[in-house]
C-alpha cells in the first residue's frame, strides 16, 4: 500500500486508535498546532522527538523551533514522537510508516527530520523511528530524495556515537542557524543540487557538523589520535552557535497545548539561559554559557501573551537555576499579584539552598504547598567543594527549617553518588544530612507553634554520577556498577527511619548513559546492534535491558564498562575535541585540577571572570538586568 | 471577592468529533477549561485555597465515541448572550470541538450529571471492502429479537474478574435507520444511564453483529444454530452520542429545556 495522509488518517481512526493506550498521543489537532498546505511550502521540516509524546511535548527547544519555522511562509514545520510499544507493533503489522501529527503524512516526505538529543538512552529511538519511517538508518545509504536527518541539543556536543546515522548536527543554540539552514537548502533545492553538494555547503555554515566529512585516526593501541576533516570546506573545529541577546531573540508567545496530561503540562517561559555556578559534573552549566537574561519587562510581556494564547492556568518560569535570575524577586512578585486572583499559579521547578529562595517560594506558593526541592548533591563539605557546589550545611539547614516553618511538609533532596574522590564517609554524610533535615522537620512538627500539620516527609533522590563531555569531570570514569550498588545498599541501611524515603536511578541505565556520553565513533556500531537486538524506548525502565547493551557492545568488539568507567588521561585526544562549546579545554583541565585540590571557583556573575574563555571565543558576554551585573 | 457579584449559569451543548473523539473525558474538561480562558469568558472561580473555575460537566463519554451531546455548565460573573458565548468559545476551541448551542439557565437547576438519566446513540455501519452488502433485513430481525426478549446478558471485565450483567431493562429503544442507500446503515439506540449497569453502545452492537441475540419467542432454534450464530461482517463502525435526556414520564426532555 502506498501511504498518504488520507490513508493514514483512515487506518488510524478505524483500526489503530481504538486499540492502543492513550490514542491522544497520535491524533494531533491540538490547540496551537499549525496546519499548512504542504504543497504551498517550499521547505518542510519535521521536528522529531526520540521519546513518546508525553515526554516530548514538554520540551521547550522544540516549541521555540516550531514557532520560528512556522512563522515563515515558505516553511511548514510539523512534529512527530516515538510511538509507544503497542502503537509501534500495530503500525508495523499494517506496514504504516511513521507520520507527522499535523498533516498525518509519512515522515519520509519531509525535506528535513530534526531530532533533539536530550538523553543518551533515547538514541536507539532515533534509529527505530527512521526505520519505521522507511528511511535508511545509515546516513551513507541515503540518496537524493531522502530527507536530511539532522540532530541538535545538548547530546550533539558529543555527536560521535551517532555519527553514522545523522547527516549533519547543529551544535549550539538553534534559533538563528535554523533559518540559515532552511535558506541555503531552499536555494540549492531550486537549483537541483545533489545531496553531497548540499552537505558540502551546509558544512560551511557556522555550527554545522557533517560527520561524514571527518575521519578518526586511531593509534596502535586503539586510542584516538585525531578526528580530521576530509573535505576542504569542513572546519577543523566546529564551534557552537549562541544567541547573543536573549531579549531580542524570538520566543514563542503561543504553543501547542496538548489534550492529554503530559509531563510539565503548563505554560513555559524561559527567563534566562546559561548558568555559571560552575558545578563540575554539570554539562548544561558548561555548554550553555554565558548567562544571558531576559529583561523583566520582556518576561512579563511574554507571560501575559503566553497565558492568553494558551489558556493554561499554570506558568512555569524556566532556567537552569531559576532563582539565580537577577530580577527573580521582583518578577515573581509582579506575576503572582497579577495572575493569582485569576486562579493562575506560578511554579518554580527547584530552589536554591538558601532562605531567600524559601521566602520567594512562600510568595509564590501562598496556598498550595506541594513540596520543595533542594539539591545539595553531596554529603560532605569536602566533596561539595570538589564538585564546586557552593552549599554549606548551615545554609541547607536554615533553608529547610524555614520551609518546615513555612508549612511545607514535604522536602525533596537531590544527591549524587559515585562522584570523583568520593569515600564511604561522603556516603554516610548523605545519610547524616538527610536525617538531620528529617529531624528538623520532626522537631518543628512537634512544637506547638509550628505550621506543620502532618508528619514531615523527606524524599531523597539519589542519582549516579555520569561523566559528560565538555565538563571538568569528562576525564573521570564512572564508578563501577558493583561499587554504585554497594553504595546504594550502604545508604539504604543508614537511612532507615520514619519519614525518610530513598529513590534511585537505575545503576545499569547510568552505566549505559555514561558509555554513550563519552563514546567515540565505534560506539555507533554498538548503538546499531542494540537497536537490532530490540532497543526502542530505553529511557523507560520497562524498555531497558542492560544485558542487551552489554551484548551489543561485545558483539561490536567493545567494552561497555570500559567506555563508562575508565579514567581518561588528561593529555589524551577526546572524541569531541573537534566540537567547541567556547569553553576552553585548558579551563576544564584547570577546573579538574582545582577539584582534585578541593578548591572552589566562584560564579563569574557575582565575582570576577574565572576565565572559561567562552565570552572571548564567541564574542559575547554575560547579560544581567538586576543587581549583580559586574 | 467576586462571589458576591451577580452570577449566571450558562449551559452549553458541545460536540466532540473526528480525531477529537479519541480524547478522554478528562482531556475534554481540560480543553474546555482552557478554551474559556483563551476566549476571555468571565467564568467564576471557586473560593478557597486553590481556586478553580466553576465549570461542571455531564456524564463521561467513552474514548473513541463521537458526540454532539456533551453538556457543560459555566458559572459566569456577568451575563453574556448565549450566541456570544458560543461564538467566542468556538474561536478558542481546537479542531473537533464545538459549542453547538448555549443558553442561560436558572442557577437553581440541578447539575447536569444528577438530572440526566437517558442517552441516545447512533451507530454507523459501513460495508466491508469486498462485495455487496445486504444486511438491513437481518439487522432488523436481530433488533426485534432484542426488543422482544426479557433479558440480554453481557459479560464485563471488572476489577473482581468477569461479571455477567443483564442490560435489556435499560434499553429503551433500538432501531435500524436506513439513510439513502445502504452504506452506511445506522442503528439508533436509547438507553437509561446513571444507576450503574448502563449498556455501552459497543456492547449492544457486539451482540447484534455477532448474532448473540436472544431467539425470538416462538422461534425454534436448533442447538447448532444458537451456538454458532452467523456474524455480520462490517468494514468500519462509528458511534456517536446524539443526545442526553431527562425522562419526564414517557417523554425525553433535553437538558437545555429542564433541570430539575
Ligand atoms: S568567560 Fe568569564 S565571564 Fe564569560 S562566562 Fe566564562 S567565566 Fe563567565
Amino acid at each position: 500500500m502506498s501511504w498518504n495522509s488520507k490513508e493514514i488518517m483512515r487506518v488510524l481512526q478505524d483500526e489503530l486508535l481504538p486499540e492502543v493506550v492513550k490514542p491522544q498521543r497520535y491524533i494531533g489537532n491540538e490547540w496551537g498546532s499549525v496546519r499548512k498546505d504542504p504543497s504551498r511550502c517550499e521547505v518542510s521540516f519535521l521536528l522529531a522527538f526520540p521519546d513518546i509524546y508525553d515526554i516530548g511535548m514538554s520540551h521547550l527547544g522544540f516549541k521555540i523551533l516550531y514557532y520560528i519555522l512556522n512563522q515563515r511562509e515558505d516553511v511548514c514545520a510539523e512534529r512527530t514522537y516515538a510511538p509507544w510499544h503497542d502503537m509501534e507493533n500495530a503500525m508495523r503489522q499494517r506496514g504504516m510508516p511513521l507520520f507527522s501529527l499535523e498533516s498525518h503524512r509519512p515522515a519520509r516526505e519531509f525535506d528535513f527530520i530534526g531530532f533533539t538529543l536530550q538523553y543518551e538512552l533515547s538514541y536507539p529511538a532515533i534509529l527505530n523511528m527512521l526505520d519505521l519511517a522507511g528511511i535508511p538508518v545509515m546516513a551513507a545509504s541515503r540518496r537524493d530524495g531522502d530527507p536530511f536527518i539532522i540532530a541538535g541539543g545538548p547530546g550533539a556536543y558529543n555527536p560521535e556515537p551517532l555519527w553514522a546515522f545523522i547527516d549533519f548536527f547543529v551544535i549550539g543554540e538553534g534559533e538563528e542557524v535554523i533559518g540559515e539552514i532552511v535558506d541555503l537548502y531552499r536555494e540549492l533545492k531550486k537549483a537541483g543540487a545533489p545531496r553531497s553538494s548540499i552537505l558540502g555547503r551546509m558544512s560551511r555554515i557556522e555550527g554545522i557538523y557533517v560527520p561524514s566529512f571527518y575521519e578518526p585516526v586511531y593509534g596502535p593501541g586503539g586510542e584516538l589520535e585525531e578526528v580530521r576533516p576530509l573535505a576542504s570546506e569542513a572546519p577543523r573545529v566546529v564551534r557552537k552557535r549562541v544567541v547573543k541577546d536573549l531579549d531580542r531573540a524570538v520566543f514563542p508567545d503561543s504553543f501547542v497545548v496538548p489534550f492529554m496530561e503530559v509531563v510539565h503540562d503548563r505554560a513555559m517561559l524561559e527567563v534566562f539561559r546559561g548558568c555559571t555556578r560552575g558545578c563540575r559534573f554539570c554539562q548544561a552549566g558548561m555548554v550553555y554559557r554565558p548567562v544571558r537574561e531576559r529583561s523583566p519587562e520582556r518576561v512579563k510581556e511574554l507571560a501575559s501573551r503566553i497565558l492568553k494564547n494558551t489558556g493554561y492556568d499554570e506558568l512555569s518560569l524556566s532556567a537552569l537555576s531559576i532563582l539565580d535570575y537577577s530580577c527573580a524577586a521582583q518578577v515573581l512578585h509582579d506575576l503572582v499579584s497579577r495572575y493569582g486572583p485569576e486562579g493562575i499559579t506560578v511554579s518554580l521547578p527547584s530552589l536554591r539552598v538558601d532562605t531567600f529562595s524559601v521566602d520567594l517560594a512562600k510568595e509564590v506558593e501562598k496556598t498550595r504547598k506541594t513540596g520543595l526541592t533542594f539539591a545539595p548533591e553531596a554529603g560532605t563539605q569536602r566533596l561539595r567543594n570538589v564538585i564546586n557546589k557552593g552549599v554549606r550545611e548551615e545554609d541547607l539547614m536554615e533553608a529547610v527549617r524555614a520551609a518546615f516553618n513555612g508549612g511545607w511538609d514535604t522536602i525533596k533532596l537531590y544527591f549524587m553518588i559515585g562522584l570523583p574522590t568520593e569515600t564511604t564517609e561522603d556516603i554516610l554524610g548523605i545519610a547524616r544530612l538527610a536525617r538531620a533535615v528529617r529531624d528538623a522537620g520532626v522537631e518543628i512538627a512537634g512544637s506547638k507553634t509550628g505550621a506543620l500539620t502532618r508528619f514531615p516527609r523527606v524524599n531523597v533522590s539519589v542519582a549516579s554520577f555520569v561523566p559528560k563531555a565538555h565538563t571538568p569531570f569528562q576525564w573521570c570514569g564512572q564508578a563501577p556498577m558493583e561499587e554504585l550498588l554497594e553504595k546504594q545498599r550502604l545508604l539504604k541501611e543508614s537511612t532507615k527511619v520514619k519519614g525518610l524515603t530513598l529513590s534511585w536511578h537505575d545503576a545499569g541505565m547510568s552505566l549505559v548513559e555514561a558509555a554513550i556520553a563519552r563514546g567515540d565513533r565505534r560506539v555507533a556500531r554498538a548503538m546499531r546492534r542494540a537497536w537490532e537486538l530490540g532497543s526502542r524506548l530505553d529511557s523507560w525502565s520497562e524498555g531497558f535491558d542492560l544485558v542487551r547493551w552489554q551484548r551489543a557492545f561485545e558483539e561490536s568488539g567493545l567494552s561497555l564498562e570500559s567506555y563508562a568507567t575508565r579514567d581518561i588521561p588528561l593529555d589524551q585526544v577526546l572524541p569531541w575535541d573537534h566540537i567547541s562549546t567556547g569553553v576552553s579545554k585548558e579551563y576544564l583541565r584547570a577546573e579538574f585540577e582545582r577539584a582534585m585540590r578541593g578548591e572552589v571557583t566562584p560564579d563569574c556573575r557575582f565575582e570576577r571572570c574565572s576565565g572559561c574563555d567562552v565570552c572571548f571565543a564567541l564574542r559575547t558576554s554575560p547579560k544581567l538586568y538586576g543587581k549583580g551585573v559586574r | 471577592m467576586q462571589a458576591r457579584l451577580m452570577q449566571v449559569r450558562m449551559r452549553a451543548r458541545l460536540a466532540k468529533l473526528d480525531m477529537a473523539r479519541f480524547t478522554s473525558h478528562l482531556d475534554f474538561m481540560r480543553t474546555i477549561g482552557r478554551a474559556t480562558r483563551r476566549a476571555g469568558i468571565p467564568v467564576a472561580l471557586t473560593e478557597g485555597f486553590h481556586p478553580h473555575y466553576k465549570i461542571a460537566f455531564g456524564p463521561a463519554l467513552g474514548s473513541g465515541i463521537a458526540s454532539i451531546a456533551e453538556y457543560a455548565d459555566f458559572i459566569l460573573n456577568c451575563r453574556i448572550p448565549g450566541e456570544e458565548f458560543s461564538r467566542r468559545m468556538n474561536c478558542a476551541l481546537p479542531v473537533g470541538f464545538e459549542v453547538l448551542e448555549a443558553r442561560e439557565v436558572p442557577l437553581t437547576w440541578k447539575s447536569i450529571s444528577s438530572v440526566v438519566d437517558a442517552a441516545s446513540y447512533e451507530m454507523g455501519l459501513w460495508a466491508p471492502d469486498e462485495g455487496p452488502w445486504r444486511v438491513v433485513e437481518e439487522l432488523r430481525r436481530r433488533v426485534k429479537a432484542i426488543l422482544e426478549a426479557p433479558s440480554l446478558t453481557v459479560t464485563r471485565q471488572t476489577e473482581k474478574g468477569l461479571k455477567e450483567l443483564d442490560i435489556r431493562p435499560k434499553i429503551l429503544d433500538l432501531d435500524v435507520v436506513e439513510k439513502d442507500g445502504n452504506d452506511p446503515v445506522f442503528l439508533s439506540m436509547i438507553v437509561t444511564i446513571g444507576d450503574g449497569g448502563t449498556p455501552r453502545p459497543e456492547e449492544v452492537l457486539q451482540c447484534i453483529l455477532s448474532g448473540r441475540v436472544p431467539a425470538l419467542p416462538g422461534q425454534v432454534v436448533s442447538r447448532a444454530e444458537s451456538s454458532d450464530p452467523h456474524p455480520i461482517a462490517v468494514g468500519r463502525v462509528s458511534i456517536t452520542r446524539t443526545g442526553l435526556f431527562l425522562r419526564k414520564g414517557r417523554d425525553l426532555v433535553s437538558p437545555m429545556e429542564a433541570g430539575e
